[in-house]
């Protein structure tokens, strides 16, 4: 591992990842993959809408994911590549070490915005039964399987079926 | 019996715990949620016609298990203190009639907790047809989740039980902002 110590899931890809720098330093929304819009612009009339602090926050987390897999994939990858470098060179040499980094300070900034973002999260009072889906999405979001595969595939359940029931209009009075 | 450290009937998913932190987590679980304890359960009919009754159910053996625990420790103490039980030999435990008793309770507390994992395993986790039954499932969740584990996910699944039970009482609208 070159930077850190940071987890993730390394695919051990033989050739550079294709990502380019930029598309890192923009974003997941310029990701082919982000097809939605960006829920961390400014400015919509949508701000009003109280599932969006939790939508936003799940766009974070997703975010966060995937720049985790990229860290991986690249450490990977320059690891392999320190091994055919010539005693003394510099680890600035090989391509692709200062997107390494950068995507390092990218996760950190994120998760800061995102540890900030989940202490404002309402956890009751929510005003319509959308606001209480995408809530449970969250909280299905901050449990792993592994730290609780039951609680989470409950909670999981849980915001589907009320989904369903909100699709179906079998709601009490509905 | 005597110094028994291992629940039994716990699941490979659930780390071994002693009684005494089982005794720990539930006093930090009774005090968060505020639960009282429930009757004993011995004497319930299992009829579950109603599938939220299944959640229920699951809720009261917690309960139930939970205050057992807190007898357990209480009882355990007592006879540490006033007999020294873990160096008493198995005939002087048999000759005393609290020790009967303990072991009583520490098999009471072995069946519910089989009992208690086995109907884990058969709740459903989709397809309810209510809110009620949404309701009822978080709040096996709720009971599930420990609170200094997951305090956000926690907090919110509280929330989101009782926003719930408030659509359901309808003291607010279920739908649209």
């Amino acid at each position: 591992m070159i930077v850190g110590s940071r987890q993730g899931t390394a695919s051990g890809a033989a050739g550079p990842p294709s990502l380019s720098r930029r598309v890192v330093l923009v974003g997941a929304a310029a990701a082919p993959a982000a097809s939605a819009a960006d829920p961390l612009s400014v400015a919509s009339p949508a701000a009003a809408d109280p599932t969006k602090p939790y939508k936003t926050l799940l766009y974070i987390d997703a975010k966060i994911s995937r720049l985790r897999r990229r860290w991986a994939r690249l450490d990977n990858y320059l690891s392999d590549q320190l091994q055919s470098l010539p005693l003394g060179s510099e680890l600035q040499t090989l391509r692709g070490a200062e997107e390494l980094r950068d995507i390092d300070g990218m996760i950190e900034l994120l998760s800061e915005k995102r540890a900030a973002l989940l202490e404002t999260l309402p956890a009751k009072g929510a005003a319509s039964l959308e606001e209480l889906i995408a809530r449970l999405a969250v909280a299905e979001r901050l449990i792993s399987t592994d730290d609780h595969l039951e609680a989470h595939t409950l909670i999981a359940g849980a915001r589907q079926d009320l989904t369903w029931l909100l699709k179906h209009g079998r709601l009490p009075g509905g | 019996m005597g110094s028994r450290q291992q629940t039994e009937g716990e699941g490979a998913h659930l780390p071994a715990l002693s009684r005494r932190a089982m005794l720990v987590g539930t006093s930090a679980a009774a005090a968060a949620s505020g639960a009282n304890a429930t009757a004993p359960l011995s004497a319930r009919p299992h009829t579950f016609s109603d599938p939220a009754t299944l959640y229920k159910h699951w809720v009261s053996l917690d309960r139930e298990i939970e205050r057992l625990l807190l007898q357990w420790g209480n009882f355990e103490g007592r006879l540490m203190q006033e007999h020294n039980w873990y160096q008493l030999s198995e005939a002087e435990r048999a000759g005393l009639p609290e020790g009967q008793d303990f072991r009583d309770l520490d098999a009471s507390l072995n069946r519910l907790l089989a009992e208690r994992e086995g109907l884990l395993g058969k709740l459903p986790t989709r397809g309810a047809t209510t809110i009620e039954t949404v309701a009822a499932r978080l709040a096996v969740v709720e009971r599930l989740l420990y609170r200094d584990d997951h305090p956000e996910a926690h907090a919110m699944v509280v929330g989101s039980r009782r926003d719930l039970a408030a659509i359901v009482a309808g003291r607010t609208a279920p739908a649209g902002p």
